[in-house]
């Protein structure tokens, strides 16, 4: 885990995966759409799929240097 | 839409996270070295970094309010005000910075010139940036006044006390590493108003359709004599595009210094080059909303730019203003954080580089040489508590002081104008001197000042013209002017750095060796593949921006 928290893609993944479950919570409970897209949704799912890509590559560093 | 619990809770998260990086990074402090110019970063985060140091309130906000105001022209501030000198950087002046070993610009300054050159550009740096921090400062308590209804004395100190801990614990990497990060909150913070504006506007071609013509091109108002801006093609191709674009980006340390920690020299050079490509895109996400917010209030859409008390447009509430009204619960918080962030990023930036400055080129330079490292690494922290608390005290002499802020940007632009000619004849003519550079540099400031103080434009200037008597020359408007004066500042330096440099005696040829072109060996190794070149990346990205410049024209 020390490790993993010297990696700033680390600190970078955790914060975007945080606000998206925010996000993403907050468009499901109280949906709100703005040209046919509900953006709390939208968004918590660009901040995921990112903040969960940022997270997969500092694990795998960490994982590659054993 | 008021700000509500779930938008505050993203706020401090944020707030926790910066935090945390700080008192994180605070474990591999050892030394001034790690605290000040820690030159082990990889590339990616230098080049983020070296665009987020700029993405400070000044340019998100500013940015949006110039395209409310001036149209598309405001692009100028990128693909020509930006882009080349970031790739000049990189290709031509990297090599020496980094090469020469130096910590510092002005450290740079004291190998090829002298110490006096040093302490000149020292000093006058060390005065912007905390003056800069503490505007910065300013800006982001007023912002919060009005869109929270925060207490401005509540605003100062939990922004400057954040902004405190980070960089007091973690040093100038903290300071890079949360700009890394408040570079992806902004971009991605701000990218949705985009798409919600645009949505409102019909899309692209309704956006086009609801602005007057002058607005929706780059270079065509520039032919006309009475564009929006009030500046001529010369200006902005001279006075923009190459005295105070290749004087800032060049020349500043708040900028070079990201790039400088970079971990080696291919990757040093390669930082502002690799920055300059999410750069040229930056206006996409920063001068649109300024041109939705516009065509909205045309439009009658329900939406318009919000007002001063006096009744006209309040150009830099523009992006505020549509946060407030488009986003929605969550989003909003996000959009708030990522303005905290811009605010914070730019603070930050000019603590951290007042630091170093501070410590290796005041400090070690003229007050104490000879000190251990562990004393250095105290004052580096001290000068950080300090240059926090001069940011305080400014912020709090712009509320009492309305036009200080105004008197601030103008004498920074006396002093930066000239820089880039010393730097320019410094690095690639050996001729050049001590006493050349630093008469230059004076010469150069004084010029600006004169002729700030004989023309006029928009009522301001002409400050040493006798009540009664016309100006020498009247401008259209303050930009116009401010941009001539950045072009005889230049012209003044380089011609007395040169007149001086001919009638004084030069260094030595074996002292310039790696600090000025003719004298340093240029043989790189081969890249290992084409697109790491740092002469191609720049091609590359020269050749997208003169495409950006010919569809937007």
């Amino acid at each position: 885990m020390i490790r993993l928290m010297e990696d700033l893609r680390f600190f970078i993944g955790a914060f975007f995966v945080i606000i998206s479950v925010l996000l993403i919570g907050q468009g499901i409970l109280h949906p709100q759409t703005i040209g046919g897209l509900d953006l709390n949704l939208v968004v918590g799912g660009v901040f995921l799929v990112f903040g969960g890509g940022a997270l997969a590559l500092a694990l795998a560093t960490v994982r590659k240097q054993g | 839409m008021n700000a509500g619990p779930l938008d505050y809770s993203i706020i401090f998260i944020y707030f926790a996270f910066v935090i945390t990086i700080g008192l994180w990074l605070k474990r591999n402090v050892k030394s001034s070295a790690d605290y000040l110019h820690n030159r082990s970063l990889p590339l990616w985060i230098t080049s983020i970094a070296f665009i987020s140091a700029n993405l400070g309130a000044q340019e998100v906000i500013g940015m949006a309010a110039s395209g409310a105001k001036y149209g598309i022209m405001t692009s100028h501030w990128y693909w020509i005000g930006a882009i080349p000198a970031m790739v000049f950087l990189g290709v031509f002046m990297m090599p020496f910075y980094y090469g020469s070993r130096a910590r510092s610009v002005p450290e740079y300054l004291s190998l090829r010139f002298d110490e006096k050159t040093r302490g000149l550009n020292a000093v006058t740096f060390a005065i912007m940036t905390v003056f800069s921090s503490g505007i910065s400062l300013y800006g982001l308590a007023l912002l919060l006044e009005i869109l929270l209804g925060w207490n401005f004395s509540l605003s100062i100190a939990v922004a400057a006390g954040i902004v405190a801990l980070y960089t007091f614990t973690g040093g100038l990497t903290s300071a890079i590493y949360n700009e890394v990060l408040q570079f992806f909150l902004i971009v991605f913070g701000i990218a949705p108003l985009v798409f919600i504006g645009l949505d409102k506007v019909g899309g692209y071609q309704g956006l086009i359709a609801n602005l007057p013509a002058n607005m929706t091109h780059s270079w065509q108002p520039l032919l006309a004599s009475d564009n929006q801006m009030g500046a001529s093609l010369w200006q902005i191709v001279l006075g923009l595009g190459f005295v105070l674009s290749f004087g800032y980006w060049c020349t500043d340390f708040l900028v070079v210094q990201r790039a400088m920690v970079a971990r080696n020299m291919k990757d040093a050079q390669r930082t502002p080059i690799v920055a300059a490509f999410p750069k040229m895109f930056l206006p996409f996400i920063v001068i649109v909303p300024g041109l939705i917010a516009l065509a909205l209030t045309k439009m009658g859409s329900g939406y318009s730019l919000p007002l001063k008390a006096d009744g006209r447009v309040n150009f830099d509430m523009t992006l505020p203003s549509m946060l407030t009204s488009f986003y929605p619960t969550g989003l909003l918080g996000v959009g708030l954080t990522a303005l905290f962030a811009s605010f914070m990023s730019g603070m930050a930036g000019n603590v951290t580089a007042f630091n170093s400055v501070w410590t290796y080129d005041i400090y070690q330079a003229h007050i104490k040489k000879d000190a251990t490292d562990a004393h250095y690494l105290t004052v580096a922290r001290m000068a950080n508590i300090v240059g926090i608390l001069i940011s305080v005290a400014t912020a709090y002499l712009a509320t009492r002081f309305n036009n200080i802020m105004d008197l601030l940007q103008l004498v920074f632009g006396f002093i930066n104008a000239p820089l880039f000619a010393t730097f320019l004849l410094g690095m690639f003519w050996k001729r050049t001197t001590g006493h050349g550079a630093f008469i230059g540099l004076l010469a150069g400031t004084l010029a600006a000042a004169a002729f700030h103080g004989s023309t006029g434009a928009e009522g301001q200037g002409a400050w040493l013209i006798s009540s009664g008597s016309l100006p020498m020359m009247t401008f259209q408007s303050t930009m116009g002017q401010a941009l001539t004066i950045a072009i005889v500042a230049w012209t003044s330096c380089f011609i007395v750095t040169i007149a001086v440099s001919l009638a004084t005696k030069a260094k030595p040829e074996n002292e310039l060796r790696g600090l000025v072109w003719s004298l340093t060996d240029r043989r790189q190794e081969a890249a290992s593949h084409w697109y790491t070149s740092p002469m191609i990346l720049g091609l590359i990205a020269l050749t997208i921006t003169i495409a950006l410049n010919i569809i937007f024209a």
